[in-house]
């Protein structure tokens, strides 16, 4: 589906659309800084001292209101931990400052999936190929249907289903990703085991972590450390995950055909992260805990400037829409997962009949 | 006295109970960085100006609050501050001049386009937070103090002898020290009055200026004047300024027979001129690779498999450590400094000859 707003633009414009995109990239990492240094230090203090706070407090876990609070605060820590600090900075955003604690290439993250190969399936394969059909693994993570570009197989069916799943078990999902299960099956790709083993350690140590090392530290409180930690993790992954779906899969988030990557010019790589993303509306503290994923096309457009700064960018790349005509597609964050929801079901169906209810809403809306 | 318990002293407590765990378990408050922030080493050293003072018309000294790990700093050490410019971390060396455990100071003489110095005289007021690192160095004044000293500098090569003289002050040496500067005027004399106030309060240090611009100029030949009585084999010769002073001196006095010279100079940074097709040196392989291509491009035609993924700078994966040169980003045409940084070799051209960890 293509929004009707979005214009058609000539090579020279989409060349000139990427000059000003540029000239406000070069603008922002000029302006870098030990502010941004500041920001993000603060923000890893607030994560450590309340993943700490809550694991003190869970020690206490008998008592209700401890385990309440000792797990709502770890949850917390762990989603500005994933999103705001690990997210951002293996993404290069901080590399400028080159503090070996903000590092991209040696930080190692708070979840399941090890920091090496979320490098090599994130940076590279999604940022890169931004909802390619068939490229672009993040689309649907190899288990959903959700545009017409991808063919209907007799899974996508239950796909509401496993998107539930997906949802529960995010870290877990993402940990497995760049094993590329869908074509470990198929046979297209041979299992390698410096490839499994990174997986399993990291999967131990989490696992160690959360579920043996704390509950066996906290004595009488076992159990009630174990399941806030597991609740903890709950929370980050269904936030995460419904964060990162609002980000690509909403209903006016395009997708792109294999072809559009030949000779992709620098304008026209722009262009398609800017239709293929869309925004979430909300507060500063929203914006936090999604670590800024909520200016998501900001994120596409300029992976590596420092998240918190896309706030202010938003206004710049907005007017520059609006000057070529293009949608920028953002909307509170009920209205853009409602649309994910409705999408995946949309797609669950077979081609024919996707087909049918895109064409009878389209009339709807004409109407 | 009531105690608070900080959550700080919590997370020392929790950490001394814990075992160490495997790296790839160090993630949240496991990482390394998060045990040196709950004990109190935090490896971050941003360090608030104090005060500052013009000490010549171009030179001012600059004095910060200093926290762990300043606690035996030795005079002749210097420190490398770190600021931000455009969005680059640039870096300088700068000699202590003098400080205790709390504080310390340097001189900053402002260069004529030169971006780290003009930055400082600009924006540098007590109040500014600065990243300095620990001090190092390893001029400093020998053990066992011999009879006789010489201390030889130009320019801003004064401050680490400043710094030593001081030192000397207060071990209340009794030798023989010939102090010899040369500087373009005695208004552009940095720590001058300071001097002349140690020569005053020591017997046996006399201070020499010479000053260019009164066309007396400070030279091999006016320096083994001053030395004529020195024991060429147990004096100590300290020399601090240029390359294009310190060479060509210690060369006279080591063929004068002097047996005890210790010198350290600064360099002009390296030229940037650009030439396609500079030679890039990978230290790790040993390889050499020429071509007018990016680095990523040169290396892998040389047979290397740098990791690597989108090949058009947005992914950050072929990240390397660029130990010495100029390169140019090819996407926005800018040129490098010349010290140590990580690179993306995909968008890097070399600009002069340039090392790489590959």
């Amino acid at each position: 589906m293509k929004p009707k707003e979005n214009k058609d633009l000539t090579p020279a414009e989409i060349e000139q659309f990427g000059k000003e995109l540029d000239a406000i990239r070069d603008e922002a990492l000029q302006s870098l800084g030990q502010e941004d240094v500041d920001y993000i230090k603060d923000v890893i203090k607030l994560c450590r001292d309340s993943e700490l706070a809550g694991r003190a407090m869970l020690t206490m876990g008998w008592s209700p209101l401890f385990w309440m609070g000792g797990t709502g605060l770890l949850a917390f820590s762990k989603i500005i931990e994933n999103m705001e600090i690990g997210h951002n900075i293996m993404h290069g955003q901080y590399d400028f400052a080159e503090d070996p604690e903000l590092t991209s290439q040696t930080y190692e993250w708070d979840t399941a999936c090890p920091a090496d190969q979320w490098r090599h399936s994130h940076n590279y394969m999604h940022h890169t190929f931004t909802n390619v059909a068939g490229v672009d693994r993040d689309l649907g993570y190899g288990l959903m249907r959700l545009s017409d570009d991808q063919p209907w197989e007799k899974k996508h069916s239950l796909q509401m289903g496993s998107n539930l799943l997906l949802s529960l078990f995010f870290q877990w999902g993402v940990a497995l990703h760049d094993l590329e299960f869908d074509r470990l099956m198929s046979g297209e790709k041979e299992l390698k085991l410096d490839e499994v083993l990174p997986i399993l350690k990291k999967s131990i140590a989490q696992i160690g972590k959360d579920y043996v090392l704390f509950p066996l530290l906290s004595g009488p409180s076992a159990v009630p450390v174990a399941l806030g930690n597991m609740t903890a993790n709950l929370i980050r992954n269904v936030w995460a995950h419904a964060i990162i779906f609002c980000g690509h899969f909403t209903e006016n988030a395009e997708v792109f055909e294999k072809e559009s990557l030949e000779n992709e010019t620098r304008g026209e790589w722009y262009l398609r992260q800017l239709k293929g993303s869309s925004n979430l509306e909300g507060n500063d503290f929203f914006h936090l805990l999604s670590g800024n994923l909520s200016h998501q096309i900001e994120h596409h457009l300029f992976p590596d400037i420092p998240a918190w700064r896309y706030k202010e960018i938003s206004k710049k790349v907005k007017a520059l829409c609006e000057k070529y005509g293009q949608y920028y597609n953002t909307g509170s964050f009920f209205s853009q997962y409602l649309q994910v929801l409705t999408r995946i079901a949309r797609y669950s169906l077979p081609e024919e009949a996707t087909l049918e209810v895109n064409q009878a809403q389209e009339l709807a809306t004409v109407a | 006295m009531k105690e608070t318990i900080t959550i700080s002293q919590l997370g020392s407590t929790v950490y001394n109970l814990l075992p160490n765990l495997p790296a790839i378990a160090q993630a949240g408050i496991f990482s390394s960085h998060s045990r040196a922030y709950y004990l109190g080493q935090s490896s971050s050293q941003a360090m608030h100006c104090r005060a500052r003072r013009n000490l010549t018309k171009n030179t001012t000294e600059f004095t910060f609050q200093t926290g762990k790990g300043f606690e035996n700093w030795q005079a002749g050490d210097h420190v490398t501050l770190s600021i931000f410019w455009k969005g680059k971390k640039l870096k300088r060396e700068y000699s202590i001049t003098s400080g205790n455990s709390e504080s310390i100071s340097i001189a900053v003489k402002k260069v004529e386009s030169g971006i780290f110095s003009t930055w400082m005289h600009e924006h540098c007021h007590p109040g500014t937070r600065l990243q300095i690192s620990q001090p190092k160095g390893d001029f400093h004044l020998a053990a066992g103090l011999p009879s006789q000293i010489a201390l030889l500098s130009i320019g801003s090569g004064v401050t680490p002898l400043y710094a030593i003289s001081q030192s000397l002050l207060q071990k209340n040496y009794r030798g023989e020290v010939q102090f010899l500067h040369g500087s373009p005027s005695p208004e552009e004399t940095i720590y001058r009055d300071e001097i002349l106030a140690i020569e005053r309060a020591l017997p046996g240090f006399q201070a020499s200026f010479y000053h260019s611009r009164e066309k007396a100029r400070l030279t091999a030949a006016s320096v083994l004047e001053k030395l004529t009585n020195f024991e060429r084999t147990t004096s100590h010769v300290y020399l601090c300024g240029s390359g294009e002073f310190v060479g060509p001196v210690q060369k006279v006095l080591r063929d004068e027979g002097f047996a005890n010279i210790f010198a350290e100079y600064y360099s002009l940074p390296a030229s940037t001129e650009s030439a396609t097709g500079a030679s890039v040196q990978l230290t790790k392989s040993g390889l050499n690779i020429q071509g007018a291509g990016n680095l990523l491009e040169l290396s892998e035609r040389a047979g290397l498999k740098p990791k690597h993924g989108c090949r058009r700078g947005i992914c950050h994966e072929c990240k390397t450590t660029k130990i010495s040169g100029v390169v140019e980003n090819m996407l926005t045409g800018e040129k490098s400094e010349p010290g140590s940084e990580q690179i993306r070799l995909c968008i890097s051209k070399a600009c002069s000859e340039v090392q790489i960890e590959l």
